[in-house]
């Protein structure tokens, strides 16, 4: 059964299908969410929000057209904007952004000093994605998590293709710089090779 | 394709298809200029290094936002609960049933009266007539040929006292209970349509 199938069920008062709906994206929109929150060390509130985005969108399925977007399209929009609006109430309550401590498990066939190493890596790269503009960090969580297309990120963010790949490069180019200094020596060694070839 | 048209397309070359124009450029450049091929060396580091966060969303986590939400629609909308509305299709069922069975009833009992009708008066008498009656001319004890065709012969009635007409009028009731009987069957049969696909 289609989407569009499944919807015009629900709509028609078949409401134990919307489960089943659910299941098809629920796993993306949660590693979504947790993403954009990730960014802002509020992970913990990821499976509320997730949630609260399938709720509203069940609330608003009657007014969800096919024609403007697919749904999964719809959902990421409901779900981008769920989390921010949650990160303006967070920054306008100043509540501390705390650390969760969670650090991603590392696969016990890997040495400590790996380990070590990895969870500096994952540290510096959720630092640098934390710093892009809103605009920028959504695109990139995007194009490089959830594996979306141009112009599926672009009916998410209402902007055009064209502006979609200028935030892409914007995005990468700002998290290039701010990795930099971590692997300014293998390059510079990498110069130094060819200086003295 | 020079040094700052590819440094422009570094950020964007992973989002490229194999055979597209700009990427086969792309590499091209790389392999003949040292300097772009270190920058991109950079690039691709850094872009593998985003890949470092991978998210393991569990199976049970999802699992759990999936129940929340249903339980969260069925507590705030009750009448959607699979329970509730399971409750309310069976009393719904039940009543159609009796309005189609009630229908039905009508239908066989008029239709019966019609049949009934129909055997116990006589061919004349059950010709449909419209209303309209040719003027009725009284002739007490006349045994006149001339008016014998529209003349109701009423041999001990008084002169210029007419009796009141009956007319019978067509259809006849058991006609119209069969209409309304139809009519009520055909809506139990949509209701009862409506009501299955409600369950599926």
């Amino acid at each position: 059964m289609t989407d569009s199938q499944m919807i015009r069920e629900i709509k028609e008062g078949n409401t134990e299908l919307y489960s089943e709906l659910m299941r098809r994206y629920q796993r993306k929109i949660l590693a979504f969410v947790y993403h954009m929150l990730k960014s802002a060390h509020l992970e913990l509130l990821a499976e509320d929000l997730c949630s609260e985005t399938f709720y509203k969108a069940f609330r608003s399925l009657h007014s969800f057209r096919e024609l403007d977007a697919s749904f999964s399209t719809w959902l990421y929009t409901i779900a981008r904007n769920t989390v921010l609006s949650e990160l303006r109430k967070q920054r306008n309550g100043n509540v501390p952004l705390e650390e969760s401590g969670i650090i991603p498990v590392a696969p016990s066939e890997v040495a400590p000093e790996q380990a070590v190493l990895r969870s500096e890596k994952v540290g510096m790269v959720r630092e640098a994605i934390n710093n892009l503009p809103e605009k920028q960090r959504s695109a990139l969580i995007l194009r490089e998590y959830d594996q979306l297309d141009y112009q599926e990120i672009a009916n998410i963010l209402g902007q055009s293709v064209s502006a979609v790949k200028s935030l892409l490069f914007r995005a990468r180019s700002s998290v290039k710089s701010q990795l930099e200094p971590y692997f300014y020596e293998p390059i510079y060694e990498h110069y130094e090779g060819m200086k003295s070839r | 394709m020079n040094c700052k048209e590819a440094q422009e397309l570094f950020g964007l070359l992973r989002d490229l298809p194999e055979q597209h124009p700009q990427r086969i450029m792309l590499e091209q450049h790389l392999l003949g200029c040292e300097s772009c091929a270190g920058e991109y060396q950079q690039w691709e580091e850094c872009l593998d290094m985003l890949q470092y966060i991978p998210i393991e969303v569990t199976e049970e986590q999802a699992e759990a936002v999936n129940r929340r939400v249903m339980d969260r629609i069925y507590a705030e909308s009750p009448w959607l609960a699979p329970d509730v509305k399971r409750g309310v299709t069976r009393r719904i069922r039940r009543r159609v049933v009796f309005w189609a069975a009630s229908f039905l009833a009508i239908f066989v009992i008029s239709f019966g009266f019609l049949l009934m009708d129909h055997f116990t008066t006589d061919q004349e008498s059950a010709e449909p007539m419209t209303g309209i009656l040719p003027t009725a001319v009284v002739v007490a004890g006349s045994e006149s040929d001339t008016y014998e065709e529209f003349s109701i012969a009423l041999t001990s009635v008084s002169r210029g006292i007419v009796e009141p007409f009956a007319v019978p009028m067509s259809p006849a009731y058991p006609q119209y209970w069969m209409y309304l009987s139809m009519g009520g069957m055909l809506l139990a049969l949509f209701s009862w349509k409506g009501l299955r696909r409600t369950k599926r």
